[in-house]
C-alpha cells in the first residue's frame, strides 16, 4: 500500500503511516520479519520523500508563506528521527534487501538535509532535525554490517560539512530563541500527537549550530579511516568557540581533542608548543 | 605534566594562514568575538598574547568562581549520548565518593586518562567517568541570564603558556636572586644579604650590557601584573580544587611563575600595582601550604611522587581566590578582615595552613569586631562561602569537621526567636547555606543531617516550638524552609539503600508531613502571603506539591519490601495529617490543577487522623477528592489512583453512619466506574465503597 500511494498525498497516506508508526512503536521489541519490512519499507519511503518535501520547505521560507501541508518536512524528519530511535532502544535493524534497494534515494536524502542543515535556507528548527537525522543515521549504519553503512561514509560527510562555504556562518550564527524556548514543540504538539511520534519530553530540540558540531563529533567518533580538518575549517570552530561551559563550548573542545586525539594517532602533528 | 602537554598543544591553534603545511603555535589561538581582532601574523610576535590578556574578563572569571566547575578535566570527557561508542552507557545515581585518604584524585586519575580510544579501552574508562559526567549533569547554571563562566581547562594553560612565553630565559636567575634576599631580608640573615648584594652588583653590570633582557623582565612582570588585575590568579587558586590532577599541576606551575615576577625588582617599581604585597602574601602562603601538605604525604606515603599536587576542597581553594581579589581592593568591606588573617599566619613563614580544611569561616561567622556592622557582614560573608563554595562531599567532610551544620542550625533558632524583621536575610543566608550543604555534600552529608544532626528532628521541632508567623515574617523565608525539607526527602530518595538512616528517615518522614501541611497553611492565611503577586503564590504552592510529593517518595521506599500494606492499615493516626487541614487545603485555589492532583496523591500515602468535632466534614473531602478524580486524566494519577480510593474507603469508615445515603457521594462513585475498573484492587475497592453507601437505602 505504502508503495502504490507513494507519490499520492491525504488523508489515505496519513492514515497508513499513522498505522505503521503506532504498530512500529508498539511492536518495536518483538522482531517479526513483517515489522522489520514494515519498518525498512517505511523509512525508504520517508526518505524519498524528504527531499521534495525539503525543497518546498526552502521554498515557502525564501517567500516568506505558510502553504498547508498535512505533511510538513518537520514531520517527515521526526518520523525518520523516530523510525531510527526505535531501532536503537529495541536493538532491531532494517531489512537488508529494502535498504539496499534505495540507497541512492537515501544518500540523497541525506545529501538534502546536510545542505538544509549547513546552510541558512530554512528555518532553524528544520535545519536542527536535518542535522540531527543525519547523525542519528551515521550512528546506526556504522555500526552495522549493511550495504548502506558503506554508502554513508562519515569522512565524507564529516569533509562536505567541513569545506562548505557556509560552515563558517553557520557556526557563527544567533542561538534560535524559539528552539530555545521550546516553542516548536508546544506549536506543534498536535501533530506530534496525531503521527504517534516520540515522547514528548525526549524531544529535546538542539540549537543548529550545536547540532552541527554533534555532528562532527559523531563522524569523528564513528569513523575507521583518519579524519582530518584543514585551517580553514578549523579557524571557523575556534571562532565559535567561547572558551564557556555551555554545551556547544563543550562539544567543541571535545571536538578540538579528537582532532588532537586523531592526527597524533596518525603521527601528524597539528599542535605544537613553542621551542 | 605529561598528559598536560597533550592538551596543551590542542588548545593552541589556528593560523589564519591557509597554508596546510604550517605548524601551529600555542600562541595562536584566538576564540569567539575576538577572532578577527589580532592577527598574529599582522601584528608580530610580541603582541600575540595581547588579545588573550586584553579579553580576559574579571566578570567572567568571578562568575567561574561563584559556581565553580571543578570536576573538569584537561582532557575534555566524552560526550555519552553524541559519540557511538558511548552510546550504551547506563545512569549511575551515584555521586563522585572521594575522600580525603585517597587523596580525592583516585577517580579523576582515572577519569582524564586517554579517552578518545575506541573499543575495549574505552569501555573499561565509562564506568570511572560515569561519576565524573553525572556530576556535570547536575551542575546546570544556576544564576541569573545565561552561564557566562570559563572552562578553566582551557584558560589554564592558555595562561601557563603565556607566562612561558614572556619569561625571560636571561632574566630568571636575576629575579629568584632578588626573591631570596627580600625573603632573608626579613629574617635578617645579614651574610647571606651580603653575598647576595655582591651577585646583585655583578648581575646589574651585565644586566646593563643587555637593554634587551631589561625589557624582557619589564614585560613579563607587566604581564603578571595584568593577569593578577584581571582576576587570572583567582581562577588559578580556584583550580588548585580541581578534581583532575593535570589542572592541578597547572596551577601550581602557574603560582610559581607568578611568584617570580612579584619578587622581582620591576614588581616593585610598578607604581599602580599597590597591592602586589597582599597577593604575593597569598600566593606565596599557598605555596609554602602545599608543600608542608605534600612533605606531610610523603611521610605517609613513600610512593607518592614529588610533581602529586593535593586537591584542596573547593571550599578552601575559592576562599583563596576570593580572598585574592579582596585584597586587591582596599576599599572592599572585608579586606582587614582577610587581610588580618593572612596576617595571622605565623607558622612556617606563613604557609596556609587550611589545605585540607576550612578555612576562616569559624573567626568570620563568630566574629569578634567591636563594630556591629561589620560583624554582620563577615558573618555574612562566611555564609556566602558556604553557600558558594561547598561543591562535594569533601567539603561537607572538612565543614563538619568543624561542626558547621549543628552551628548553623543553633545560629538560626537562635536568631528567629529574636523575632526582629532585620535579621531576615541573615536567617536567609543561613537556610541557603545549609540547603547547599545537604545537596552538594552527597552520601556523607544525607548521612550525618539525618543521623547525627536530627535535621528532619529539628525541622518539625522548630515549626512546633516557636510562633511561625513572628519568627519567619517573610514569604522567601519559608520558601527557604520548604526548600530544605524537598533537598532532604530528594537526597534520602537519591542514596536510598536498606540502611538505618533510609528507616529513620522514612519514619520521620511520616511525622514531618503533619508540620509541613500546617506551616503551608499557615503560611496562607499570613498577611505578606496574601499581598504577594500571583505568581509568586503560585510558585511557592508549586513548591509545597514538590516537597509533598518528595516526602511521599521516601515513605513509597518502605514498600519496596510489601511493608505499605501494613502501613495503609495504620493510616488513621493520632500523629496523622489532620483532616481538618486536609479540608483547607482542597478547599484553598490552586492555579495548577496537576498541582492538585499530585498534593492528593502524596496525601493518600500518608496518615491522618478525624477528631469527633470534624466528622461532618468527610463527606465535603470524599466529594472534593472524587471530584478532582472525574476531572483528571487517568494517565496523570495512575501510580496514586489505589491508594487514594483506599483513603476515601477508610474515611468513609470513619463516618459511616453519617455518609450512608450520601447522594452526592454515590453519584460520584457511579461517575467513577469505569477510571476504577484499571485494576482488580481498585475496582473491589470502588465495589466496598459504594456498598458501603448504599447500605440502609
Amino acid at each position: 500500500m505504502l508503495d502504490k500511494s507513494m507519490n499520492k498525498a491525504g488523508p489515505e497516506v496519513d492514515a497508513i503511516l499513522v498505522m505503521s508508526l503506532t504498530s512500529i512503536a508498539r511492536k518495536g521489541n518483538i522482531e517479526s520479519k513483517e515489522i522489520m519490512k514494515l519498518r525498512s519499507n517505511l523509512f525508504s519511503w520517508l526518505c524519498v520523500i524528504l527531499p521534495k518535501k525539503l525543497k518546498r520547505e526552502q521554498k515557502d521560507y525564501q517567500h516568506n508563506k505558510v502553504k498547508d501541508d498535512s505533511f510538513p518536512a518537520y514531520l517527515v524528519l521526526m518520523c525518520l528521527i523516530n523510525i531510527i530511535n526505535i531501532t536503537i532502544v529495541t536493538k532491531t535493524s532494517f531489512d537488508e534487501d529494502i535498504i539496499s534497494g534505495y540507497s541512492n534515494q537515501i544518500v540523497k536524502a541525506v545529501i538534502s538535509s546536510l545542505k538544509i542543515g549547513i546552510s541558512n535556507i530554512c528555518r532553524d528548527e528544520v535545519s536542527s532535525l536535518c542535522l540531527r537525522f543525519v547523525r542519528v543515521l551515521v550512528t546506526t549504519f556504522s555500526g552495522l554490517n549493511s550495504s548502506l553503512s558503506k554508502v554513508l561514509n562519515a569522512f565524507q560527510i564529516h569533509m562536505m560539512i567541513a569545506t562548505h562555504s557556509m560552515f563558517k556562518s553557520s557556526l557563527a550564527k544567533q542561538e534560535s530563541s524559539d528552539i530555545k524556548n521550546n516553542v516548536f514543540v508546544e506549536n506543534h504538539k498536535k501533530s506530534l500527537l496525531h503521527f504517534n511520534i516520540m515522547d514528548l519530553t525526549k524531544l529535546d530540540l538542539k540549537d543548529t549550530k550545536l547540532e552541527l558540531v554533534y555532528l562532527l563529533l559523531c563522524c569523528v567518533s564513528v569513523s575507521d579511516k583518519y579524519i582530518d580538518i584543514d585551517t580553514y575549517g578549523m579557524s571557523s570552530l575556534i571562532g565559535a568557540y567561547n572558551a564557556g561551559l555551555s554545551e556547544f563550548d563543550r562539544a567543541l573542545r571535545r571536538l578540538f581533542y579528537l582532532y588532537e586525539l586523531n592526527s597524533t594517532k596518525h603521527e601528524k602533528v597539528r599542535f605544537r608548543s613553542q621551542e | 605534566m605529561k598528559q598536560s602537554n597533550t592538551f596543551l598543544n590542542s588548545t593552541s591553534m589556528v593560523s589564519l594562514n591557509h597554508q596546510p603545511s604550517r605548524n601551529l603555535f600555542t600562541d595562536e589561538v584566538r576564540w569567539g568575538i575576538y577572532e578577527n581582532e589580532h592577527s598574529p601574523l599582522v601584528q608580530g610576535r610580541d603582541m600575540n598574547w595581547e588579545w588573550f590578556i586584553e579579553n580576559l574578563s574579571p566578570e567572567r572569571i568571578r562568575l567561574t568562581l561563584s559556581q565553580f566547575p571543578f570536576w573538569e578535566s584537561l582532557n575534555p570527557l566524552p560526550l555519552i549520548e553524541i559519540e557511538r561508542w558511548y552510546l550504551s552507557t547506563d545512569d549511575d545515581h551515584d555521586d563522585n565518593q572521594h575522600t580525603e585518604d585517597d587523596d580525592k584524585s583516585k577517580s579523576s586519575d582515572s577519569a582524564t586518562s586517554e579517552t578518545g580510544s575506541k573499543g575495549n579501552e574505552t569501555r573499561s574508562e565509562n564506568d570511572v567517568q560515569k561519576k565524573v559526567v553525572n556530576i556535570i549533569r547536575r551542575d546546570y547554571w544556576q544564576g541569573e541570564g545565561t552561564d557566562g563562566r570559563y572552562s578553566p581547562s582551557f584558560i589554564l594553560p592558555m595562561i601557563l603558556s603565556m607566562l612561558l612565553a614572556f619569561l625571560p630565559s636571561e632574566g630568571l636567575q636575576r629575579m629568584s636572586k632578588i626573591s631570596k634576599m627580600n625573603e632573608l631580608n626579613d629574617e635578617n640573615d645579614e651574610i647571606w644579604k651580603k653575598n647576595t648584594e655582591t651577585d646583585e652588583v655583578m648581575l646589574d653590570n651585565e644586566y646593563e650590557s643587555q637593554n634587551d633582557q631589561s625589557v624582557q623582565c619589564e614585560v613579563y612582570v607587566d604581564i603578571c601584573y595584568r593577569l593578577c588585575e584581571k582576576g587570572g590568579a583567582a581562577l588559578v587558586l580556584a583550580s588548585l580544587s580541581c578534581i583532575d590532577p593535570c589542572l592541578r599541576q597547572i596551577s601550581v606551575a602557574i603560582i610559581g611563575l607568578l611568584l617570580k615576577g612579584i619578587y622581582s625588582k620591576e614588581a616593585h617599581e610598578i607604581d599602580l600595582w599597590k597591592q602586589r604585597p597582599q597577593i604575593q602574601m597569598i600566593l606565596d602562603s599557598i605555596q609554602r601550604g602545599l608543600t608542608l601538605r605534600r612533605d606531610g604525604i610523603k611521610s605517609k606515603n613513600k610512593e607518592s611522587s614529588l610533581s602529586d599536587v593535593s586537591r584542596l576542597p573547593p571550599v578552601s581553594a575559592i576562599f583563596l581566590a576570593q580572598a585574592s581579589l579582596i585584597v586587591s581592593k582596599v576599599d572592599h568591606d572585608m579586606y582587614s578582615s582577610i587581610n588580618g588573617f593572612f596576617l595571622k599566619l605565623t607558622e612556617n613563614h606563613g604557609a596556609y595552613k587550611d589545605t585540607g580544611s576550612l578555612p576562616a569561616f569559624i573567626s568570620l561567622f563568630c566574629s569578634s569586631s567591636d563594630r556591629p556592622d561589620q560583624l554582620k557582614k563577615e558573618k555574612i560573608w562566611a555564609l556566602s562561602l558556604l553557600s558558594e563554595a561547598v561543591l562535594d562531599n569533601f567539603d561537607y567532610v572538612v565543614a563538619s569537621r568543624r561542626h558547621v551544620p549543628a552551628l548553623l542550625l543553633t545560629t538560626f533558632e537562635t536568631t528567629a526567636r529574636r523575632k526582629e524583621k532585620s535579621s531576615s536575610f541573615e536567617m536567609e543566608s543561613i537556610l541557603k547555606a545549609i540547603i547547599i550543604l545537604v545537596r552538594n555534600g552527597g552520601r556523607i552529608a544525607y548521612s550525618h543531617f539525618t543521623q547525627k544532626v536530627g535535621l528532619t528532628s529539628w525541622i518539625k521541632g522548630f515549626l512546633a516550638s516557636v510562633d511561625v508567623t513572628k519568627c519567619l515574617s517573610t514569604l522567601s523565608l519559608r520558601f527557604y524552609i520548604l526548600r530544605l525539607v524537598h533537598e532532604i526527602m530528594n537526597c534520602g530518595v537519591r542514596y536510598c539503600e536498606d540502611t538505618v538512616s533510609d528507616k529513620y528517615l522514612i519514619a520521620e518522614a511520616r511525622f514531618l508531613m503533619r508540620s509541613v501541611v500546617d506551616f503551608f497553611i499557615e503560611t496562607t492565611h499570613t498577611t505578606f502571603y496574601r499581598k504577594e503577586r500571583d505568581s509568586m503564590r503560585s510558585q511557592f504552592q508549586s513548591l509545597f506539591c514538590k516537597t509533598m510529593c518528595s516526602m511521599q517518595s521516601v515513605v513509597l521506599l518502605s514498600s519496596k519490601d510489601g511493608k505499605e500494606g501494613v502501613e495503609i492499615e495504620n493510616r488513621l493516626a493520632s500523629r496523622g495529617v489532620n483532616i481538618k487541614s486536609i479540608h483547607a487545603l482542597l478547599e484553598m485555589p490552586w492555579a495548577n490543577h496537576k498541582e492538585l492532583v499530585r498534593l492528593i496523591g502524596s496525601l493518600s500515602s500518608f496518615s491522618f487522623f478525624v477528631n469527633k468535632s470534624d466528622m461532618d466534614m468527610v463527606a465535603l473531602i470524599c466529594a472534593s477528592i472524587l471530584k478532582v478524580l472525574l476531572a483528571t486524566d487517568f494517565v496523570e494519577m495512575s501510580s496514586n489512583y489505589e491508594r487514594i480510593l483506599k483513603m476515601i474507603e477508610l474515611m468513609l469508615e470513619k463516618d459511616k453512619d453519617n455518609v450512608v445515603g450520601n447522594a452526592v457521594l454515590i453519584n460520584l462513585f457511579l461517575s467513577l466506574r469505569f477510571k476504577s475498573t484499571v485494576s482488580n484492587e481498585s475496582i473491589e475497592i470502588w465495589k466496598r465503597c459504594l456498598e458501603m453507601l448504599k447500605n440502609k437505602t
